[in-house]
């Protein structure tokens, strides 16, 4: 169940399919369940990937905003007003955070620069795609705030309405930090090209 | 390789969005339903620990029934109890750091054996979930 290349409008499940499914699975519905996961799993894992560049920790945080769902959904708890999926990603952006969060602390007086020095772990396409390479190596130069705007839009798949819902900020602050984003990325791209050529001159 | 134009960045992260989900184990969505499927079976849920089980391979009962243990510890009635919890955590921790959790059968079953003593003590009728942690335990041993 790859989430292949294509648009990111594509992915998002129509509205009355969802709040069906979320019916469903907050009854018990495994089947809904199941099909809720198919749905958003790999969107909250890519998420947790981009930012902690470790397999079993995006594993261990995706899993946790499940725990959280089903919890939350099973104990009745949850009434779909159209905004299940931010409500979903603002788990998922928290627990990242506090993921981030205690890895500095474990890190102790280790610089950010000494933290992300750690090897990442990449995929074998990835690793032969210069593009990517160097679209990490810029999401590394991001502020927090800026980065999670690029990842909720992109990793995760969120419409910039659900960005909103999900930081609680408006549409418009949202907007603007993501094309701010973007020119820095490619700022840093740029930069990352021109120093290779130099290198290679 | 082209310089970067602000229309071509969002193409790449699209890609590296898509590397990052197709990157994931192929059993990511079982392994959740499991996790989750876990804490419903458990009263009181402990996500963290399930979690950590689940992903080591632990059997789904096994999930729950520790996850009720590690509430246990955390509840008044185990005060007064007999039931040494500081030993229980012990080697629930042994077990969670354990690389071959197949081969910690006769550990986890003196667990299990504390846990009885601990229903008893507590007066909780955990006896689905004990039941079905007794089946994992057949079922581990018939087939090694």
């Amino acid at each position: 169940m790859l989430a292949m290349a294509h648009s990111r409008e594509d992915e998002r499940p129509d509205p009355a399919l969802l709040a069906d499914l979320l019916v469903r699975a907050s009854s018990g519905e495994t089947s809904a369940w199941r099909r809720l996961l198919g749905l958003y799993a790999r969107r909250v894992y890519a998420l947790a990937m981009s930012r902690l560049r470790d397999p079993e920790a995006a594993e261990e945080v995706t899993q946790s905003v499940f725990v959280t769902v089903s919890t939350t959904l099973g104990a009745g708890k949850y009434t779909e007003q159209g905004r299940f999926e931010s409500w979903l990603f603002r788990v998922a952006a928290n627990r990242v955070r506090d993921e981030v969060r205690r890895r500095r602390r474990r890190a102790g007086n280790q610089s950010d620069d000494a933290l992300r020095a750690v090897p990442h772990e990449e995929s074998v396409s990835a690793a032969s795609d210069d593009e990517i390479r160097r679209l990490r190596t810029a999401l590394d130069t991001l502020s927090p705030a800026d980065r999670e705007v690029v990842e909720l839009r992109h990793h995760a798949g969120l419409a910039f309405k659900e960005i909103a819902g999900a930081l609680k900020q408006p549409v418009g602050t949202v907007l603007a930090r993501h094309h701010r984003a973007l020119a820095k990325l490619r700022d840093a791209m740029e930069a990352s090209c021109q120093q290779d050529e130099e290198h290679h001159a | 390789m082209p310089e970067p134009t602000p229309d071509s960045i969002e193409p790449i992260l699209h890609r590296d969005a898509d590397c990052r989900r197709a990157d994931a184990t192929p059993d990511l969505e079982d392994r959740i339903f499991v996790a989750t499927q876990a804490t419903i079976g458990a009263a009181e849920p402990r996500p963290s620990v399930i979690v950590r089980m689940v992903r080591i391979g632990a059997p789904l009962a096994a999930a729950a029934v520790v996850a009720i243990v590690i509430w246990t510890q955390s509840s008044s009635p185990i005060a007064s109890g007999t039931v040494d919890v500081a030993t229980v955590e012990q080697d629930i921790e042994a077990l969670l750091v354990s690389d071959d959790w197949t081969s910690d059968l006769d550990e986890f079953e003196s667990l299990f054996n504390e846990l009885d003593e601990l229903e008893s003590s507590l007066a909780m009728d955990w006896s689905d979930d004990l039941s079905l942690l007794t089946d994992d335990f057949a079922y581990e041993e018939s087939t090694q």
